[in-house]
């Protein structure tokens, strides 16, 4: 039968991988020897460095600028990994500093990111504040998935508020999953900001619908 | 034959509205929240129309149609990219990408339904 | 009570089923058919009275905005089956001998074995029955050498897979003859698996949410990991198809279980359609 059971041990097998946790635990990583694999050309060094420097706040201003120009999605996604694991508020503002890239690449990482960072939360009012509504945009998509019982209260906020249509359409979108059943007159009074929207008035109706609203 | 319709789009507010517009026009309507999972869709089945947004997280619009026109079942398939963002250069990035049409966002419905029909349109 | 809850005891409003039915869609994949609406009235009703919150929008607040881990689990434990048995979903064993090995040969040497990954095994139903399917349908198990690797989370389903024995649950969805020819009865409606097999299975205990645990698999062509996802929160899922990434070898295949996808979690994987299947698989070496 040709189902064999493999008699060599994987190469950098146990050794590696007990070295690494314990390099971790004993706060002994090299990193600025991580730092310089975070360069190299070949990406798969470049993926299992950023992944190593997880859970590293000295690392963090450097992994955030990589993620700014690194060509090899796998490793953008490592970078989003290892800034998660290390989390905070420092991390949370150096990826929010990339909602303002233009790389659509960029943001969408940055995006990712922030949704699974809680110290997000502490920056979402003055995101929300940003003179530039795509960056108003790219937060409410951040909400979208950010797990923090405030989350209503902003888009409540932004439909109230905000003077940028597509801003607000965003805002109810999410609150057809998050609203609470109290913000259906508010909701209602969103497309007489923007009579012209086609859109709103449709997804306000089906939001208000979908959170147990009567339409007037 | 009924047409079918992808739509790609991370609100579902936005989708259900190109599809009850698709849909009024005699299109089935499949649904992908993000361009990811647009690129799942694209490859399992042909469709006859993509509606597709350009901010989605995960993939992006433009990202999803460059792939989706790589190779298989919706290399030439009418792509509708829509999006807030018009200038030439957002513009010129969609076509780059291969979409087909790029209509500004929120589309009214009868730009939406006349463009779905014009792309696709068989010749007698 | 609020508006949303008016709805009779063990049920759920219309507006609150459609929000539940949408946002469940989203968090694992799994729709309903309009004949389950009953069966999910039942078990998210269960859920909320079981959490102490006062009507449905309390008890979806926590699990959706307070991301509170104990009460998904509840609920992906009652909305989900956990049964483990042999050939399950093989639509997607099909699938890994009549195209994916295909794919898995072309690019890379045919001198070396193909290396088959398990996870999590449970008690062995998975990778004995890609070790039987492959036996029985490819049409290079002659020529190729295959090493199958199984691991999960738990020493004692480790334990429990490595001797082998079953019940006739987890045979239903063998024939006779396979069942006479793979297993030996011990008494008691219990099967044990030949010995060839339980040789040619190598099981570990691992995590694969663990970064440092992971490092030691590498280089693996085609992994299963279905129905693991689907239970974990974002994060872990994300530092999972992380860790199921690196364990792959350029080129590498990842089955997912059937409702599952990859994009509720990370784009990185590229995914590809066989047939009846959709696979994921780590690009080719790239390189910048």
């Amino acid at each position: 039968m040709a189902i064999v059971k493999r008699t060599t041990p994987t190469p950098d097998a146990t050794t590696d991988a007990a070295q690494i946790a314990q390099d971790r635990r004993s706060g002994t990583r090299d990193i600025d020897g991580l730092l310089l694999q975070l360069q190299k050309p070949d990406s798969d060094a470049r993926r299992w460095a950023a992944l190593d420097l997880g859970g590293e706040p000295a690392a963090v201003s450097a992994l955030a600028a990589r993620l700014a120009f690194e060509p090899s999605r796998p490793v953008r996604d490592a970078i989003v990994t290892a800034l998660v694991e290390t989390g905070g508020e420092p991390v949370a503002r150096a990826l929010a500093a990339h909602l303002h890239s233009e790389d659509a690449a960029v943001r969408n990482a940055a995006v990712g990111a922030l949704a699974l960072i809680p110290a997000t939360a502490e920056l979402v009012p003055s995101l929300l504040d940003d003179d530039d509504p795509d960056v108003r945009v790219l937060c409410v998509m951040v909400l979208a998935s950010l797990h923090d019982p405030r989350v209503p209260g902003w888009l409540l906020g932004v439909i109230e508020h905000d003077e940028d249509a597509n801003v607000c359409g965003c805002a109810v979108d999410v609150l057809s999953e998050v609203g609470e059943a109290d913000m259906c007159d508010a909701l209602a009074a969103l497309p007489g900001r923007f009579p012209d929207d086609p859109f709103l008035p449709v997804a306000v109706r089906a939001t208000v619908v979908r959170l147990g609203g009567v339409i007037s | 034959m009924t047409r079918i319709a992808l739509v790609v789009d991370d609100a579902a507010t936005v989708r259900m509205y190109h599809r009850q517009i698709l849909h009024d026009s005699g299109f089935d309507v499949s649904e992908a929240a993000n361009g990811y999972e647009g690129l799942e869709a694209a490859i399992a089945q042909r469709f006859d129309l993509i509606v597709v947004d350009v901010n989605m997280p995960l993939m992006d619009g433009y990202e999803m149609v460059t792939q989706v026109r790589r190779e298989g079942l919706n290399r030439t398939t009418p792509i509708v990219m829509v999006s807030t963002e018009l200038d030439a250069d957002d513009k010129t990035r969609g076509y780059t990408s291969g979409a087909t049409a790029y209509l500004g966002k929120p589309v009214p419905p009868d730009v939406l339904e006349s463009v779905a029909d014009a792309l696709t349109q068989t010749l007698p | 009570m609020s508006p949303t809850s008016t709805a009779a005891k063990g049920t759920l409003s219309n507006a609150d089923f459609d929000r539940f039915r949408d946002w469940f869609y989203r968090r694992s994949g799994i729709q309903f058919a309009p004949n389950k609406r009953y069966f999910v009235d039942k078990r998210v009703t269960a859920c909320i009275d079981d959490s102490g919150a006062a009507n449905f929008a309390e008890w979806f607040a926590r699990v959706r905005l307070n991301g509170d881990q104990q009460l998904d689990r509840q609920l992906m434990n009652r909305m989900t089956v956990h049964e483990t048995y042999f050939l399950r979903e093989d639509y997607q064993l099909e699938c890994l001998t009549a195209s994916a090995l295909t794919d898995i040969l072309r690019t890379q040497p045919s001198t070396k074995p193909v290396r088959i990954l398990s996870l999590p095994c449970s008690t062995g139903d998975e990778p004995y029955s890609i070790a039987i399917w492959l036996t029985e349908h490819w049409n290079r198990i002659e020529d190729i050498d295959v090493e199958i690797a199984a691991m999960d989370i738990d020493t004692e389903s480790v334990a429990a897979a490595r001797v082998g024995v079953y019940g006739l649950r987890a045979l239903q969805r063998l024939s006779l003859t396979q069942r006479a020819r793979w297993f030996t009865p011990i008494g008691n409606s219990e099967f044990q698996i030949s010995e060839d097999l339980r040789g040619a299975v190598s099981f570990s205990v691992g995590n694969v949410c663990e970064g440092a645990d992971m490092r030691s698999y590498r280089d693996y062509d085609v992994i299963f990991c279905r129905n693991l996802l689907i239970y974990f929160d974002e994060v872990s899922a994300h530092r999972a198809a992380e860790n199921l990434f690196g364990m792959l070898r350029p080129g590498g295949l990842l089955f997912l279980g059937h409702s599952e996808s990859m994009s509720r979690v990370t784009s990185i994987f590229e995914p590809v359609r066989y047939a009846d299947a959709t696979v994921y698989r780590r690009p080719l070496e790239e390189d910048a």
